[in-house]
């Protein structure tokens, strides 16, 4: 007796193998009936057809959210499974959630990262939305906690510890003790100092990555990643202060901020961040 | 003994050199070794790593053979020692 003839496309990232001559609208009926979305090869598809080898189909419910094996498949498939599974288990720290560490905690969040531990003492202001990635029905509230509710509509699974407290030498140890890599995200230079100072002297096999000068409008390409010491990782251009002239704003802390997430990433990985 | 400086942002720039090798007498603290590299540099030089007191500012960050130190308790120098300074800017 012969086989009917199949075909190999992906239905949501993962490998399937379906009946030769499948459409599409019977493949949504058998595995996501009443989906609103169908994206076929990367682009909505409102009509049916006969899918073909290859094919990479997925089913899209409204508002419905994926369940964390789903999610979890999605993003092994981007970021090839070796890579998302040294992501899916670190633990990393962010001192400060302003302009740098909202943005670094949404890139981290968005890749899958296992858990997040953020600090913060302050609240969002109105002069804060120029750079920091909140809200403006967020105002008043603390940034870890809007923070919190923003990672958990990109990413419910992550996990995040947040401290509302202002830092000192005494309640950093405590506070990132179990992250495999720090973060510096604060706007004042003496709290920068202060942080690494009480970080590597408590953990002195532990990385952190430092941002310092990435204040005004000057190219994006000022901004470098470099190791300084066995434990820093510095970005930013090192001279450029926020003063009157060069104000802090979101396209050049955006670069830093994305800087710092991407070392944070090669570190996590065993890579070079600075990668020369 | 001799002692290496290294310098980043704002001191390189002054600097005009990436580091510097500096004479002492045995068994100072890294606070003198500090202050004796920035003398040949003048006044700006001197404002960007201490205060007014000559102490040494909160936004410095001091590595002593690429391990930052508590500025607290800066440590005593040993001949060969690296010493490498990096005054942190604000903004984030």
């Amino acid at each position: 007796m012969s086989q009917s003839p199949t075909i190999a496309i992906k239905i949501s990232e993962r490998p399937a193998t379906v009946p030769k001559g499948t459409t599409l609208h019977a493949l949504r009926a058998e595995h996501k009936p009443g989906a609103d979305v169908v994206v076929l090869n990367g682009a909505p598809m409102p009509e049916d057809c006969i899918l073909q080898e290859g094919d990479e189909v997925v089913f899209i419910r409204r508002g419905e959210i994926p369940g964390r094996e789903e999610l979890e498949a999605l993003m092994a498939s981007r970021h090839t499974p070796g890579v998302h599974a040294v992501i899916k288990r670190a633990v990393v720290g962010i001192a400060g959630v302003g302009g740098l560490g909202s943005a670094i905690a949404i890139a981290l969040a968005r890749i899958g990262i296992g858990k997040l531990i953020v600090a913060d003492f302050d609240v969002v202001e109105p002069s804060n939305l120029n750079r920091q990635q909140y809200f403006i029905d967020q105002l008043g509230q603390p940034k870890v906690a809007a923070l919190l509710e923003n990672l958990s509509r990109i990413n419910p699974y992550v996990e995040v510890e947040t401290h509302h407290v202002r830092l000192d030498r005494e309640n950093i140890p405590k506070i990132f003790g179990a992250v495999d890599v720090m973060v510096e995200a604060f706007d004042r230079a003496d709290q920068k100092a202060l942080l690494v100072e009480a970080f590597c002297r408590a953990f002195p096999a532990k990385s952190i990555v430092v941002a310092t000068g990435l204040a005004g409008h000057m190219p994006s390409n000022t901004i470098t990643t470099r190791k300084v010491g066995k434990q820093m990782v510095v970005v930013g251009d090192l001279v450029t202060a926020a003063q009157p002239g060069t104000g802090l704003m979101a396209p050049r802390v955006g670069v830093a901020a994305h800087h710092q997430a991407n070392a944070v990433l090669r570190l996590l990985l065993g890579e070079d961040p600075e990668g020369c | 003994m001799q002692v290496t400086m290294r310098y980043f942002g704002q001191l390189r720039h002054l600097a005009g050199r990436d580091e510097d090798t500096i004479h002492l007498e045995t068994g100072v603290t890294a606070l003198s070794a500090i202050r004796a590299a920035m003398a040949p540099y003048g006044e700006a030089a001197a404002l960007i790593v201490m205060d007014a007191s000559g102490a040494l500012r909160p936004s410095l960050m001091v590595l002593i053979n690429d391990a930052p130190i508590d500025k607290e308790t800066p440590p005593t120098l040993q001949s060969g020692d690296i010493i490498t300074l990096l005054c942190a800017i604000s903004g984030g």
